[in-house]
């Protein structure tokens, strides 16, 4: 679990300083910026409700936010020591087709946190209100995260034949990391490549040009790159572009390398 | 959050560039009443570059609707998509203001009478 915390007085100024540790928790954790954003407008509602209404006295008084990050999860806990005040049992004021000047404005701040948010709890400690705001995510592994995509490449020898199977998604974040492994490998006397593309999920054009590099540049050293293991979208995709005619195709490993070593 | 004012015709677009909560929703009123108290009550507000809206954002934009019909004039909205119109469903606020997709088309039909 990953946590992060500030304690803030009750100005309304300072909750521009929460949203700020909001935002550089999202960045570092890679989180959706949905998740984010929701989780500030939460907060918001949420931190100048106490602001305006929490307290009797014009005295200074401190708010404690808590960030935290479990698998799936964005939450953030809001303690103050103000009046006790249960957000979730407030009505909820919304009416649809209401004129401009009729508009009633109060809880909508309330029925925000409600929408956007999955869960929201309060309890009443002593003096001290405590609100739990729950945000859910996919799972890591699942998320678009900005950055590289999952990708991996196994290398490894048959004989004269080096098999460079790659998994995963090769897109533009990564393409070029997948390139230079290729030419690294023909760089360092490779001449007959064999690419293995069973374990791809997802290619995209990035990916069929950083291929085709490696296939020219082999042809110019006199050597072969054969590709095995397209399938599904990767072969869908492969079929909209012309790389097809390109490039040396077999269904599998095997006849890939009968094929590369047959060839004179 | 910034605010860029620009002119189509006779019309005042005011675009918003960042995120209106509780801390800057009080510069945009006070900038959306300047412009009406000067005279300029038929305006267009550029939703394209807003991160996010919260409640306090609503309001002002509630009450700025409101001095501008009073003035004699319009408020209308414009490039609110993606994240931004998901709020205003989620506020029910689609219904109660002049949206269209952007500026041009906003200044336009702010002009046209009620």
């Amino acid at each position: 679990m990953h946590s992060d915390a500030i304690n803030i007085s009750n100005h309304i100024d300072e909750i521009g300083r929460v949203a700020n540790l909001v935002d550089a928790f999202g960045q570092r954790h890679a989180l959706p910026q949905r998740v984010v954003h929701d989780m500030n407008i939460a907060l918001d509602e949420v931190i100048s409700n106490i602001i305006y209404y929490a307290y009797d006295d014009r005295g200074r008084h401190e708010i404690r936010v808590r960030l935290s990050l479990t698998p799936g999860e964005f939450s953030a806990e809001v303690e103050d020591d103000g009046k006790p005040f249960d957000p979730t049992c407030q009505p909820r004021k919304i009416a649809a087709g209401v004129g401009v000047a009729e508009h009633p404005v109060g809880g909508l701040g309330l029925h925000f946190v409600q929408a956007l948010m999955d869960n929201v709890r309060y309890d009443r400690a002593g003096t001290i209100n405590r609100l739990r705001l729950r945000k859910r995510m996919a799972e890591q592994s699942e998320r678009r995260i900005a950055g590289a995509a999952r990708m991996e490449v196994n290398i490894s020898r048959e004989q004269e034949v080096t098999i460079v199977e790659v998994s995963g998604r090769v897109d533009s974040s990564n393409a070029g990391a997948l390139r230079e492994r290729l030419t690294g490998i023909i760089g360092g006397g490779g001449s007959a490549l064999l690419v293995d593309l069973q374990r791809v999920d997802y290619m995209t054009s990035a990916g069929f040009w950083s291929l085709l590099a490696a296939a020219r540049l082999l042809e110019a050293n006199l050597g072969r790159l054969v590709l095995c293991g397209i399938k599904g979208e990767v072969e869908r995709l492969f079929d909209l572009t012309t790389f097809s005619e390109v490039f040396a195709i077999y269904p599998d490993r095997k006849r890939a390398l009968a094929a590369i070593r047959g060839a004179s | 959050m910034e605010l860029i004012e620009a002119q189509i015709d006779s019309v005042v677009a005011l675009g918003i560039n960042g995120r209106i909560d509780s801390v800057t929703a009080g510069t945009l009123k006070d900038r959306l009443a300047g412009l009406v108290q000067s005279g300029k009550a038929h305006l267009v507000v550029d939703f394209k570059d807003v991160a996010y809206i919260s409640s306090a954002g609503f309001r002002t934009l509630l009450i700025a609707a409101k001095m501008a019909e009073e003035a004699g004039g319009r408020i209308a909205l414009c490039g609110i998509n993606g994240e931004v119109r998901r709020l205003f469903e989620i506020a029910a606020f689609t219904e109660l203001f002049l949206i269209l997709s952007d500026r041009n088309e906003a200044a336009a039909a702010v002009k046209r009478p009620a």
